[in-house]
């Protein structure tokens, strides 16, 4: 490409709301990127959108017996259990690290109970430096693990609005793919307050080994991520992004750039990388580097440009 | 613009985190087991120590979808290329990919990745003890050995179920150590366990006892050797996502002071002290 002919370098920039800035569309997600530690041996985690955390629980918990993955036809199960810290520990020892090597932090939060979302939210919300929080409904592998939320929109939307009125941190709702309802499950908590939704969770699944007979994971169902995904997610994330005004942060199998782009068009504002930074701990860096060259290709100068732009219908 | 949305048109293929490799040799030397031998043009990581391991990746297109991990054989530094050995048994589908590889084909791996086995003290006395495919490691570590001075300090013990899968330790010229073998049926070595043979060997104060192989072998080898030698350890395996850290997949359970906690099998392992292993340990491994 000569210099005569080369285009404007297109703006990555992410505005997801209420403070939440991201200097491009590209965030890790939760549960497969730790607290940052052993991914900054591999990336600068300042070069992220931003980085989503393992989940934090009010107190430590252990996590589910192992085995906690197995592999399937293209995609994984876990059943890791929401093992962490819990959010004192958290804001000690991890969340500095993190500031230090100039990440944009989003953590998500998880609870068994209403009281406990809001106890974690209310001490997250005591460290102004945290970007957001990412509202854990949608857990499948254990029973006080928030799923419930995910299950009923009323129960989700509760949640939500106590959240709400509790802080003033961007409030990112995490959405469970085995909720029937997308657009519904999206309308509601973003009537109750929810800055943004992000989609999808794992799909649960489970697996069984048949010289056993016994469940291939230890905790007997686990959730299902990778590309084997990644049409439902895209699908649910077209669904969202028509129910409702907030922005929708898809997730589901991304694993390239291309992948990435068609959660754009279909309606995405930004999107995160789970599984696949299991396989190459600079594939975000390596998604981002693609979502920008295609906008540049395509002579788009923001995500903006390509964000819902999906056609539908006679191409005329 | 004519790119269209086309999928390849905003692929890239860089960056990437994965070390290219190029299959030097790839052969069956034993029934179901084969010797991979991988060339790498840049070597940029600090040499493995015996016990690491690296996630292979086998396949690009995403099924299968994960990278395997296995124990590092053999290593081999000229310059700035290097030599890798891999041992692997053919037990699924990644593995049965990888017999399809042959000479010059292209492979990238992640590595090396957890903690290696400690080195003995000068002075004392080492027993390897090595059940089926948990024998790379074990070479890795008797070939350091040997090359370091220590080979006359080494016995390793190899046991397979028969002749037909047992790899001939007299065709690796450089291991250098002396060895004893067992098969389960008798058809090559002593008939019996890889823990017969060890029952058999002179276990003291002065001994370092080093195993890797079948979790129920490894327990046996933890449940005779313990309180009995300076100390021993063990490379576990596990089911594992990553290989770096952070999926918590390969939890397994450790001891910690009177209670216990998961740790992670990549990152804290895969070597792991007999003190902090329990009969749980070795049943989840």
């Amino acid at each position: 490409m000569t210099g005569k002919n080369r285009k404007a370098v297109p703006d990555l920039t992410v505005d997801l709301g209420r403070g939440l800035v991201l200097k491009n569309p590209v965030m890790t997600a939760s549960g497969t990127f730790g607290y940052g530690e052993e991914a900054s041996a591999y990336l600068d985690l300042s070069e992220l959108g931003a980085v989503v955390v393992k989940g934090i629980s009010e107190e430590p918990r252990r996590g589910n017996p192992p085995p906690r993955v197995v592999e399937t036809p293209a995609g994984m199960l876990n059943s890791i259990g929401l093992q962490n810290v819990g959010v004192k520990a958290f804001l000690a020892e991890k969340l500095p690290f993190l500031l230090d090597r100039g990440a944009t932090v989003v953590v998500n939060v998880l609870g068994s109970t209403v009281e406990e979302y809001l106890r974690v939210t209310e001490r997250l919300s005591t460290a102004p430096v945290i970007g957001g929080i990412e509202v854990n409904i949608s857990c499948p592998n254990v029973k006080e693990g928030g799923v419930q939320f995910g299950m009923c929109p009323d129960m989700a939307a509760g949640l939500v609005a106590s959240l709400r009125s509790a802080t003033d941190l961007h409030l990112m709702v995490k959405l469970s793919p085995n909720s029937g309802d997308i657009p519904g499950m999206a309308r509601a908590v973003e009537e109750a307050g929810a800055d943004s939704v992000s989609l999808i969770n794992t799909i649960t699944g489970m697996d069984i080994d048949i010289r056993t007979r016994r469940p291939a994971l230890g905790g007997v169902f686990g959730g299902l991520s990778g590309p084997a995904i990644r049409p439902v997610a895209l699908r649910m994330v077209y669904e969202a992004f028509g129910a409702v005004r907030i922005p929708v942060v898809g997730i589901g199998g991304i694993a390239d750039p291309e992948h990435a782009v068609k959660f754009i068009i279909a309606g995405s504002l930004a999107v995160q990388v789970g599984t696949a930074f299991f396989l190459d701990p600079l594939t975000p860096l390596r998604v981002i580097k693609g979502i920008e060259e295609y906008l540049s290709r395509e002579g788009m100068l923001s995500l903006a440009d390509a964000r819902g732009s999906l056609v539908v219908g006679d191409p005329g | 613009m004519t790119a269209g949305h086309d999928d390849r048109h905003c692929a890239a293929p860089s960056p990437s985190a994965l070390m290219e490799a190029e299959v030097l040799t790839n052969t069956e030397v034993a029934a179901g087991l084969w010797r991979l031998r991988l060339g790498m043009p840049q070597w940029s990581r600090s040499e493995p120590s015996p016990g690491q391991f690296v996630m292979v990746r086998v396949s690009d297109d995403g099924d299968p979808l994960l990278g395997r991990p296995f124990g590092i054989a053999g290593f081999w530094l000229h310059g700035p290329t290097a030599e890798m050995e891999i041992i692997f048994r053919v037990v699924g589908k990644g593995t049965g990919f990888m017999t399809r590889w042959s000479s010059g084909s292209p492979v990238r791996l992640l590595g090396p990745l957890g903690n290696g086995f400690p080195l003995p003290p000068l002075g004392s006395r080492c027993i390897l003890v090595a059940g089926g495919v948990g024998l790379p490691p074990l070479l890795a570590l008797a070939r350091s050995l040997e090359s370091g001075g220590r080979g006359g300090d080494v016995l390793l013990l190899y046991g397979e179920a028969n002749r037909d899968r047992m790899l001939d330790l007299d065709t690796l010229p450089d291991l250098g150590v002396r060895f004893a073998t067992c098969t389960e049926d008798g058809s090559c070595g002593r008939e019996g366990l890889v823990t017969d043979l060890l029952a058999a060997a002179e276990i003291g104060e002065d001994s370092l006892v080093y195993a890797c192989g079948p979790a129920p072998m490894m327990r046996a080898v933890h449940e005779r050797v313990s309180g009995r030698c300076l100390d021993s350890f063990y490379s576990l395996e596990s089911r594992m996502a990553c290989g770096f850290g952070v999926c918590a997949g390969c939890a397994v359970e450790v001891r910690e002071g009177d209670e216990w906690t998961y740790v992670r099998v990549c990152s804290e392992g895969p070597v792991f002290s007999g003190d902090l292993l329990t009969e749980r340990s070795f049943r989840q491994a």
